[in-house]
């Protein structure tokens, strides 16, 4: 438990300690949050807030183990606009899905409605919430979602986004999630067994 | 240089190219001719930082047959295609720096401004026309837009940047993220009629595009 804690803290450092980060352990979840002490929480507890969020997901998504929601930078605009932003760029359909939604509420179901067939979606107000298997993969789904949300304001400067259609980019989110699943089950499997 | 040498400096130009942050992750790719039939590529799914050079694929650029256990780069027949078709050009960076990408978005062909510049990727940045990542049309795609010219912008991916050594190509790829940078701040702006780029005005801009 104490190295799942150190991996948190260590994820929750490089984000300027300015995200929540969580990790599901089980029937728990570690969760590191600004200005607070890192906690472990059970999923059956009541909990508050961002926590509820990160909760909920572990709940409904039982391949999901790790969220972590994050403000970056131009991923704020995106939310503060509420606009979709379609999929323009072959790392953002692959890895986050054929489109980045955005969620007017910030309540636990809005968002999980949100991130059906999504690795990530943004959040008026809160920012993104980015979730994957392992917290590798919600650290990439964050940092693709920056670069995207940065791409697709900047295209827009310059007229505008051309995106990639409904199908391709569908198509590469199903081959990434596939072929990541594969690559990525010995790391996953170290980090809940690491108990 | 032998073939140790160029392991040695495709590692080192990786952790450049993280550094310079014309890359993340594993994601992008560096190859480097070896001679006429050979060339050695950055394996798949490495990341910069732990790359070593017994890690780089020793590939052959007529049948893509490759040495060793690791396996090459996705877009490996880019490079291959290239190093084939252009005897000029000794190696190739294929990455996803941020503007550049921005660019990709917006599938926009840019003028080169610079007499410096248009040595180095000719008179426009052009843009490859749109194909899924590794596959032949891709392939296709780059090389058409990568006539007579040193670099092209893939739509909705990324950037392909050669030289006659690694060295021009760094020179290239770092040109055209510059380039594409200034395009974008100057479209900013025009738009804000102000003579200094001003991050926050930008997303006030956009904000009240898409209002």
């Amino acid at each position: 438990m104490t190295e799942l804690i150190e991996r948190v803290r260590a994820y929750f450092e490089e984000y300027d300690k300015l995200a929540t980060v969580a990790l599901r352990i089980k029937d728990q979840m570690i969760v590191a949050q600004p200005e607070k002490e890192i906690k472990v929480i059970p999923l059956n507890k009541k909990a508050e807030g961002l926590n509820k969020i990160c909760q909920k997901i572990f709940k409904m998504k039982k391949s999901i183990n790790a969220v972590i929601i994050s403000s970056l930078c131009h991923t704020k605009v995106i939310a503060q606009s509420c606009v979709t932003v379609p999929p323009i760029l072959d790392d953002l359909a692959q890895i986050v899905g054929p489109s980045v939604r955005s969620s007017k509420k910030g309540g636990a179901t809005s968002i999980l409605f949100k991130l059906i067939g999504r690795n990530a979606c943004v959040v008026k107000n809160k920012g993104a919430v980015a979730i994957g298997r392992t917290l590798d993969e919600a650290d990439t789904a964050t940092k693709v979602l920056e670069k995207g949300a940065k791409a697709y304001i900047e295209s827009t400067m310059i007229g505008g986004a051309k995106p990639i259609s409904k199908i391709e980019s569908t198509l590469m989110h199903i081959v990434y999630k596939l072929k990541y699943s594969k690559q990525d089950q010995s790391e996953k499997l170290e980090e809940l067994n690491n108990d | 240089m032998t073939e140790n040498q160029i392991r040695e400096i495709i590692v080192a130009a990786g952790k450049e190219l993280v550094e310079r942050q014309l890359v993340q992750g594993t994601w992008g790719n560096i190859s480097v001719r070896v001679d006429a039939d050979t060339m050695l590529v950055t394996p798949s799914g490495v990341d910069y930082g732990r790359m070593k050079e017994e890690d780089l694929v020793l590939m052959n650029i007529h049948t893509l047959e490759y040495v060793g256990d690791r396996k090459p780069s996705s877009e490996k027949d880019i490079h291959a295609a290239l190093l084939r078709q252009r005897p000029a050009i000794n190696a190739v960076i294929h990455s996803h720096p941020s503007y550049c990408s921005s660019i990709a978005a917006a599938r926009m062909e840019i003028p080169v401004r610079d007499p410096k510049g248009k040595e180095l990727v000719g008179e426009t940045i052009r843009i490859a026309n749109y194909s899924l990542p590794s596959t032949k049309w891709l392939m296709t795609s780059a090389i058409e837009a990568m006539q007579d010219r040193n670099a092209c912008i893939l739509a909705n991916h990324g950037v392909i940047a050669a030289g006659k050594d690694l060295d021009q190509a760094f020179e290239v790829i770092s040109y055209m993220e510059q380039a594409c940078k200034e395009y974008i701040q100057d479209a900013v702006k025009e738009q804000t009629s102000s003579d200094k780029f001003e991050l926050e005005k930008m997303f006030e801009l956009f904000l009240n595009i898409k209002k």
